[in-house]
């Protein structure tokens, strides 16, 4: 009776593992095919021919020809027919052989638009010095004339807004229609998008007309933005823009030199960002701001590459982020003051 | 096919029966036509002009909406109506879970409003749309599934199409002189439940869990909403039911139902005042989290933007008045009392549910900018143009159950 007792307490144990295995098993296998396929799917689709080979410096003709590539070519297309509507506009006024004409046409010509990938174990920073900023928006008109922003609606990638020294830490009392700087007892903060590392924007967009690159840039599809403005709405540091008006350009103004998900003409009604001049930085250059700063606050540089200013610069200050509070993790460090005392390890 | 056939020949007497009436009510469907196409047009051609004629003007710079206030009262209208549509439900259960043969009656009118509303909520939706043609194709692929906004498509549709399935089939049966049966009922009743709540609830959960916005990241903003809803959708159902009342003389609802109605409303205010009052003791009692307090300061005592202020006043005043009157016995004695409370309630969730629920996470930027939002005109019309086609919609809905019910009866 015992016995009999005890086999059948041991009976039920086991068949309520059983049961519990088989239910885990199959409640694994419904979350494996509904769920899991697409990110299985993805991962296979990520390793493809250009990482096998070895990366970067091997070139794929034709069938390792990335999507992004092909649709580069038909964009260079797309961008040279409405840059040369625009020529023509110019021609037609002031005639075919006034150096404006010219000069149109030839920007056009120019127009190439690069599907550069991101470079392997490349993670993008920028860093700057609040005590050198002087509030002159030169970046601001740089990005605006790198990155082919609209010149219709006023908008620009970067903001620099002046806040008061006390006001600074909780980014209260801010403006950004100041006329004259920089003044006393004011503090210039250049804001723009931080390519966070958790970027509320990514997570929110439905489409997933947004994403973050493996080399740390947060892009957009200009093709698949459907215009609902759910990033904007999310982003903690007001970067986003939106195309609230059909984008005038001018193709005198133009940069021919453009990338597919940063500085191509916008089409009407999506959002763009500051892209860290991507068109620049993954042939190797700095953002356009870095390299306009009359006063050098900005570093730009590879953070996995010891040799980068902006690691040399980051293991030298203390440095912060805007709104650490959001857990956003950004790669936009600001710092000021002066350097930590040097390490004895430290240089040579 | 047979019963195929049967629902199909149901939706065409729905709107045979509806467009059916007298000199008044067809001067009132024109108007509204009127008004809608002179809507829709100036929402197709002028505002997204660009979108839809490839011009080079127009565009939402049009509206008000700008950088710092990306979403203003076409978005409003959303958050609002679909409040409307999810309070449908409380008849829903008051007919069925309590079997009170005289709310069963109204069910029907409570449903068309859900369909109605929930029109109103994509209409509100698309009009803010950058691309709206592009979102038609991208946005059924759900290719992001943790986007709040993939999930809000889902529960709306869902929930619009479950109440335009029962609408149709309670005029079907009762057409055909069959009661509603509970095998229909007792299903129904299990799947759309969620539903309701679920639709509001996913709303909220849009704006609140954003770091963003601290005014809206709030886990009281989704009981808030629901709440205020439970209100403000019973009160226009009240007030519907009374005009329907007195236009038609045959139609005749029991008294019983204004007055559990305005119970339900009352207690549903109350928790949305409450809900109110907790938020405001939770921002301005100790807290020192800057940009919170910023918002909420704005959305109080006046900022950049002046008609938040007056909006959320609005609310508070309106609201308290409601609950006051309700309490008061004599108010509750006769069906005109009853319904003024109700309009007093609708005008208060109205003003508390559209931009003084949206802007206060707009008011002061993320980055503590000052933000400016004035509703342009285009955005009135286009709004109205919305509201016109759907209240076309519901006035067909509405007059073709009413004009069954009276010719058929109700076999519950």
């Amino acid at each position: 009776m015992a016995g009999g007792n005890g086999s059948g307490v041991v009976d039920e144990g086991r068949r309520r593992a059983l049961k519990i295995m088989a239910l885990a098993g199959m409640l694994a296998s419904v979350d494996l095919a509904v769920f899991d396929k697409e990110e299985f799917k993805k991962m296979l689709r990520k390793v493809g021919l250009d990482e096998i080979l070895g990366g970067d410096d091997v070139e794929l003709a034709g069938a390792g020809e990335s999507d992004m590539e092909k649709r580069a070519k038909k964009k260079t297309e797309e961008m040279k027919k409405i840059c040369f509507e625009a020529a023509q506009k110019i021609c037609d006024e002031k005639g075919l052989n006034h150096a404006d004409c010219l000069a149109a046409i030839h920007k056009c010509r120019k127009i190439h638009v690069k599907a550069t990938p991101p470079k392997k174990g490349a993670k993008y920073a920028m860093a700057l010095d609040l005590d050198k900023c002087i509030g002159c928006r030169r970046c601001e008109y740089a990005c605006v004339m790198e990155n082919n922003t609209m010149r219709n609606a006023g908008m620009e990638w970067i903001h620099v807004i002046e806040y008061d020294r006390e006001g600074l830490q909780d980014l209260e009392g801010g403006t950004a229609d100041y006329r004259v700087a920089p003044k006393k007892g004011k503090v210039y903060v250049p804001i723009a998008c931080m390519h966070c590392e958790n970027p509320p924007c990514v997570y929110v967009c439905p489409v997933r007309a947004t994403w973050k690159e493996p080399d740390g840039i947060v892009v957009i599809d200009y093709d698949k933005c459907i215009g609902c403005k759910y990033c904007v709405v999310a982003c903690p540091y007001g970067a986003r823009r939106f195309n609230l008006m059909k984008p005038s350009i001018n193709p005198l103004e133009l940069n021919p030199n453009m990338h597919i998900l940063g500085n191509l003409i916008r089409p009407v009604h999506v959002t763009e960002k500051c892209t860290w001049c991507i068109q620049r930085t993954r042939d190797g250059g700095v953002p356009a701001c870095v390299e306009a700063c009359p006063v050098g606050a900005r570093t730009f540089g590879d953070l996995n590459e010891p040799d980068s200013p902006i690691r040399k610069l980051l293991e030298r200050y203390d440095f912060f982020v805007l709104k650490p509070e959001a857990g956003t993790k950004p790669k936009f460090f600001y710092y000021f003051g002066g350097a930590k005392p040097e390490r004895a390890e430290g240089g040579e | 096919m047979g019963a195929l056939k049967e629902y199909v020949d149901t939706i065409i007497y729905i709107f045979a029966e509806g467009v059916r009436g007298g000199r008044a009510y067809r001067l009132l469907l024109a108007g509204l036509t009127i008004m809608a196409v002179y809507g829709v047009y100036l929402w197709l051609f002028v505002q997204h002009a660009p979108i839809f004629l490839g011009l080079d003007k127009g565009g939402l710079i049009m509206t008000g909406v700008n950088e710092n206030v990306p979403w203003g009262l076409y978005i409003s209208f959303f958050t609002f109506w679909v409040g409307v549509a999810a309070s449908g439900i409380i008849f829903s259960f008051a007919a069925y879970v309590f079997n009170d043969k005289e709310f069963k009656k109204v069910v029907p009118l409570a449903e068309a409003q859900a369909v109605i509303a929930l029109i109103i909520t994509v209409w509100g939706i698309v009009a803010n749309l950058g691309r709206p043609i592009r979102a038609t194709f991208e946005m059924p692929k759900f290719e992001n599934l943790r986007s709040m906004l993939d999930w809000d498509f889902t529960v709306i549709f869902t929930y619009m199409i479950l109440n335009a399935i029962a609408f149709i089939y309670t005029v079907n049966q009762m057409r055909l002189g069959r009661p509603v049966s509970r095998k229909f009922i007792i299903p129904y009743m299990i799947i759309s439940s969620p539903f309701a709540i679920g639709i509001h609830t996913v709303t909220a959960f849009i704006f609140h869990a954003l770091t963003a916005r601290p005014a809206l990241n709030t886990a009281l903003l989704a009981p808030r909403f629901i709440a205020t809803a439970f209100a403000s959708g019973p009160a226009l159902l009240l007030v519907l039911i009374y005009i329907a009342e007195k236009t038609i003389p045959e139609f005749k609802v029991d008294f019983s139902v204004y007055k559990k109605t305005l119970n339900v409303i009352l207690v549903s205010l109350t928790t949305g005042l409450f809900f109110t009052l907790a938020e405001v003791h939770e921002v301005f009692w100790y807290t020192t989290e800057p940009l919170k307090k910023a918002q909420l300061i704005a959305t109080f005592y006046g900022g950049p933007i002046p008609m938040l202020t007056a909006l959320t006043w609005t609310w508070i005043a309106f609201g308290v008045a409601a609950v006051l009157l309700g309490i008061l016995p004599p108010m509750r004695r006769a069906r005109e009392s009853i319904v003024v409370i109700a309009l007093i309630t609708f005008i208060g969730v109205f003003a508390e549910k559209t931009l003084a629920t949206i802007l206060p996470g707009f008011v002061i930027n993320p980055v503590g900018l000052p933000s400016h939002y004035k509703i342009a005109p285009i955005e009135y019309f286009v709004s109205i143009g919305i509201h016109s086609t759907v209240f076309i919609l519901y006035a067909i809905l509405a007059r073709s159950y009413l004009s069954t019910l009276l010719k058929y009866g109700y076999k519950g």
